[in-house]
């Protein structure tokens, strides 16, 4: 049951999954989809959990989720980004960039 | 319609949630199926790869029942909170509608439960919590004479300096 995929940082998977619904409604494959689409590849979100982490963002009020039907026509269950999931994802993001900047200043930095 | 789509909602049981996660995922493995026959899989591997990339879905099944047991709680409690004031506001304006009534009823409450705390108080402090001033209630006698003209509790000083002495 092993796979070689990369991992995703933990806390990450949060902020991906509401940037991704944050242009237009999508279902859960269409999420794992769009993030892999995205990173060319690099990303890949564990489908098992990216399912209780969906449903946890609904119950956090940060996402909306309605069934509903997918180009083929087939039932899906959709998931909309809530204002309060706006708002969650802007606040990640930053959180994402003071620490991706952080890391880049010491493993740029020069000697010990 | 409207009335029986509330009670079937009200009433949905556990395995509806399960059905639904199970549907959800159910809807990945197809569409994920679907990509990858398209990318050139046969059917069978296709089928067998959309389920291994899904991993251990039983474990996937339990995790989202957990959160959604816990939507479903918020939800039947929000329902009854919401229930709970549409009552108050009802009762708010059928009082508008009825003044006289209202000011009626709340009097023969207030004085009904006024005089019922009075009573209580009243027999709750003479009979069950004793005299007030009393340091030992135990130690409280009475005495009552059963011969004589005057039968009863009431005493002379005299006669009570002569009781007061022998006990």
């Amino acid at each position: 049951m092993t796979t070689a995929r990369d991992n995703l940082i933990p806390g990450t998977l949060n902020l991906l999954v509401l940037k991704a619904v944050s242009a237009r409604p999508l279902h859960g494959y269409g999420i794992t989809k769009w993030i892999v689409d995205r990173t060319e590849d690099v990303l890949r979100v564990e489908e098992g959990v990216l399912y209780p982490a969906l449903h946890k963002l609904e119950k956090a009020g940060s996402l909306e989720a309605e069934w509903g039907r997918n180009d083929t026509g087939r039932r899906a269950k959709f998931y909309t980004l809530t204002a309060s999931g706006a708002e969650r994802l802007r606040t990640e993001v930053e959180r994402w960039r003071r620490t991706s900047r952080a890391v880049e200043i010491v493993i740029t930095s020069e000697g010990a | 319609m409207a009335l029986g789509e509330g009670f079937r909602r009200f009433f949905r049981s556990s395995n509806d949630v399960d059905q639904d996660i199970r549907e959800e995922l159910e809807a990945h493995l197809e569409m994920k199926t679907e990509d990858l026959i398209a990318s050139g899989l046969p059917r069978e591997r296709a089928v067998a790869e959309a389920r291994r990339l899904l991993g251990d879905r039983a474990w996937v099944v339990k995790e989202c029942r957990k959160v959604r047991v816990h939507i479903k709680r918020r939800e039947h409690r929000k329902e009854r909170f919401d229930t709970v004031r549409q009552d108050v506001r009802y009762a708010v304006r059928r009082m508008q509608k009825a003044p006289a009534m209202t000011v009626l009823v709340i009097a023969v409450l207030g004085l009904g439960i006024g005089v019922n705390t009075t009573v209580f108080s009243a027999v709750n402090d003479w009979f069950f919590r004793g005299a007030p001033g009393v340091s030992e209630p135990d130690r409280l006698v009475a005495l009552f004479r059963t011969f004589g003209p005057d039968d009863g509790t009431r005493w002379s000083h005299l006669s009570y300096l002569r009781y007061a002495e022998e006990v």
